[in-house]
């Protein structure tokens, strides 16, 4: 018989799946953490060598492809509806994005916005987000 | 689709999470399987069909 998590608040998971899901919340706090290092260093620090100037920048880059690395393990390790309501969930992001990318073109372009500062990634993580939430709901 | 997975279970006097645990999936897959929300792949479909030791059939009818 498989493994199952006796935790009142994993019940829905398997072991590996809990497991998978620890070091992706590592990950996420590393990377996290890199992201705003970064962003910190870029504002207040003037690097002058390009090779230092490009190891900076791809810290987070870097960071990043691990942890989505483990998402996509998780990603595996989870039942047939848990996967399902990812790919929805990641099908909706994915289309928010796109929907929010070409509106905010559009606008910044006939408005002749001065600082066209967007948040594309942003809009797509809390789509994702409230899509899995959605999705949770609704099975 | 309809089937009749909770009276199965009932049979065998096993909660919806000792089900999901025979068969390595969430509870919540259970839920949304005996509610009708989710029809199950062919190969989760199998595996119901040899715990219980009935006809896929048996299990699960066209509405």
């Amino acid at each position: 018989m498989p493994e199952h998590s006796t935790s009142p608040f994993c019940d829905d998971q398997t072991v590996e799946e809990r497991r998978v899901g620890r070091i992706l919340m590592v990950c996420s706090v590393v990377w996290s953490a890199s992201l705003i290092g970064c962003a910190w260093v870029a504002k207040f620090v003037t690097i002058t060598s390009p090779a230092l100037q490009l190891a900076v920048a791809a810290v987070p880059v870097v960071l990043g492809a691990i942890t989505f690395w483990v998402f996509i393990k998780k990603l595996r390790a989870m039942d047939e509806l848990q996967q399902r309501i990812q790919l929805e969930a990641l099908g909706i992001g994915f289309a928010v994005g796109v929907l929010y990318e070409i509106g905010h073109t559009l606008y910044v372009r006939l408005a002749d916005v001065q600082q066209p500062d967007g948040n594309l990634a942003s809009v797509m993580l809390f789509a994702w987000i409230g899509a899995v939430l959605w999705g949770k709901w609704r099975y | 689709m309809k089937n009749k997975l909770k009276v199965l279970r009932a049979e065998r006097d096993w909660s919806q999470a000792d089900l999901a645990k025979r068969l390595n999936v969430s509870r919540q897959t259970v839920n949304a399987i005996e509610t009708g929300k989710y029809d199950p792949s062919l190969p989760l479909a199998f595996k119901l069909a040899r715990l219980f030791g009935a006809p896929i059939e048996s299990i699960f009818e066209d509405k």
